[in-house]
């Protein structure tokens, strides 16, 4: 899966830009603010309908403008596909090929994307929530599908929340949870299907980026145990009192977390500073083998400015995976400094500043 | 260059309208502008009087134009049945479609905790009041499939099964003629939850 073409209009301070990608590397260079992440940020909105920051749609197009636009024409397999996503303080749409995209489920899985930002680093060591959202992503990339479980849960949660804080009647109360604990049922269920998928995976990436030294444990967490609807009925049931008392959801996959272990200690507690670093680009490079092997493709993979983040060991195996064939995926990597970089000949540099670009 | 104030209001005006933006909302402003006095008025009086000219039905609170809508007002429609809708928009599709001879409660919304609509914001206390009189047997509950829609439908039929009515769901999934490999993979999914005997 390549991006042959992508283009900007009134995108964040992308002006009106517009680039012929590498099908290989990608360097994006530039300064401090410039825009280089905001050309990331495109390319991930096509290929999930959201961006990786917060930003509403007035956020997204250019200050003082009314409307923006990104586009990108995606071949894989033979096919070539236009998608386009058209912004406006109103709303969002998704155009492919020319034609509306109706609902927002039909424009999912056109163009997969791996994000490896900055904020990655914190994966091992910080809050469940981050897991969560890592897990929740690389199912999606897996099983587009999976997001219509994720969005019930999350609105059924705040509609029940919402019946909590203003004591809503019981009878109110059996009809949310209701759907609650179908959404529930669902997302544990893809959560423990990937997790089950992606264990050997991440050990076996473990052993080769550290040497074999450190055997390596994924295991899902949840909040509670339960395999069936009637489980989940009953927990939420069960919790009402707490649960009205605290006034929001005490149980549930919104809690739920993932537990490393390297040679059978929390890595969260235990963990060296270069251990975490290691595992973080192991979780990363395992989602994106995980893709490659169920998949039969490589996604295309964001890389925004981790190098600098990475100590020079990790950097060169990150490299090392990426010039390799088992990725052969197309990459953007965004930069200050470009020397801080090693692809050979398969590379193109797009200079980027003020929103603007040119290559070379 | 800034417009008259007098354009101005239209442009906001037309710009409040859903898939409008202020470049659409300007070129319709100057599109009116350059029409003749007559059609300009017209328009003007036909927006004037909807609201006061277009009422809602007083028994299923469809749209009407006297106390019961043309539904209702339809001898050959079978009153047994009775189709639940969100809104009106629902109601005219599901008549385009012409399957549907029974007649229809528009509940105007659904549950939603969340911006503080609860069973008595809704149209269901005028729903149970016309079991008896109607001697309605079934009502088909066509709520949207997101989480408000399923917990308006859930709640619906807790209410009236007590009251011996049979409550049904309109099914969704794969459309008619609708190939599967063309099929997004949520839809396919539900498709497949909600799968039935043959
Ligand atoms: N809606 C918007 N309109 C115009 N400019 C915006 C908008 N949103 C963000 N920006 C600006 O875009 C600029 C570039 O942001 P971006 O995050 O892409 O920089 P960067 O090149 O990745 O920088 P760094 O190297 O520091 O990460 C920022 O200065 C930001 O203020
Ligand atoms: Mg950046
Ligand atoms: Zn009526």
């Amino acid at each position: 899966m390549k991006l042959t073409e992508f283009s900007a209009v009134d995108f964040r301070n992308l002006r009106r830009l517009r680039l012929a990608p590498n099908p290989q590397f990608n360097i994006i260079e530039g300064r401090n603010g410039a825009g280089k992440t905001n050309v990331l940020e495109g390319i991930f909105l096509l290929s999930s309908l959201k961006t990786f920051r917060p930003g509403k749609n007035k956020d997204l197009v250019r200050f003082g403008t009314q409307s923006g636009e990104v586009r990108a024409v995606v071949e894989h397999q033979d096919t070539t596909r236009t998608i386009r996503i058209s912004i406006s303080p109103k709303g969002r749409r998704v155009w492919i090929d020319g034609k509306l995209v109706r609902s927002a489920a039909s424009a999912l899985g056109q163009l997969t994307a791996v994000l490896f930002a900055p904020e990655d680093l914190s994966l091992t060591k910080g809050s469940p929530s981050g897991r969560r959202r890592f897990l929740d992503r690389a199912i999606f990339n897996r099983w587009p599908g999976s997001l219509d479980a994720v969005k019930r849960y999350e609105s059924a949660l705040k509609q029940r929340n919402a019946l909590l804080r203003t004591d809503g009647s019981d009878a109110l109360l059996e009809v949310f949870d209701e759907q609650l604990a179908r959404a529930a049922l669902r997302l544990s269920q893809w959560r423990q299907k990937y997790i089950g998928i992606f264990h050997p995976i991440l050990e076996e990436t473990m052993q080769l980026i550290t040497g074999g030294d450190l055997r390596t444990t994924v295991m899902y967490e949840p909040s509670r145990l339960a395999d069936t609807h009637d489980q989940w009925v009953d927990i939420y049931r069960k919790n009402r009192r707490q649960d009205r008392a605290r006034k929001s959801t005490t149980a549930g996959p919104h809690i739920d977390d993932i537990c490393l272990l390297l040679n059978d200690r929390s890595a969260k507690l235990y963990a060296s500073q270069g251990q975490h670093r290691a595992l973080v680009l192991a979780l990363k490079i395992a989602e994106i083998r995980l893709l490659k092997q169920e998949l039969g493709y490589a996604p295309v993979l964001l890389l925004d400015d981790v190098s600098s983040e990475l100590d020079a060991r990790r950097n060169a195996q990150l490299t090392t995976f990426l010039n390799s064939e088992a990725f052969g995926g197309q990459v953007f990597i965004t930069t200050t400094d470009r020397s801080w970089l090693d692809f050979d000949s398969k590379s193109t540099c797009f200079r980027i500043r003020d929103g603007d670009t040119s290559e070379h | 260059m800034k417009l008259p104030p007098a354009l101005e209001r239209v442009v906001a005006s037309l710009a409040r309208l859903p898939g409008v933006g202020e470049k659409t909302a300007t070129r319709f402003a100057f599109h009116i502008l350059g029409q003749s006095d007559t059609w300009t008025s017209e328009l003007a009086h036909a927006v004037g009087e909807l609201h006061s000219a277009v009422q809602h039905c007083e028994r299923c609170h469809n749209l009407s134009e006297g106390p019961l809508c043309v539904v209702c007002n339809d001898s050959t429609r079978d009153p047994r049945r009775v189709c639940v809708t969100e809104g009106i928009q629902d109601l005219i599709a599901i008549e385009r479609a012409g399957e549907f001879d029974g007649r229809y409660h528009v509940l105007h919304g659904v549950l939603s905790p969340v911006k503080g609509i609860g069973p008595d914001q809704l149209r269901i206390d005028t729903l149970i009041k016309r079991l008896e009189p109607e001697g309605i047997e079934e009502v088909i509950v066509a709520t949207n499939v997101d989480v408000e829609g399923e917990a308006t439908a859930l709640l619906l039929q807790r209410l009236l099964e007590k009251r011996g009515v049979t409550v049904t769901r309109i099914a969704t999934g794969v459309p008619m003629g609708g190939e599967l490999e063309y099929l997004d993979q949520v839809t396919l999914a539900r498709a497949l939850r909600d799968r039935r005997p043959i």
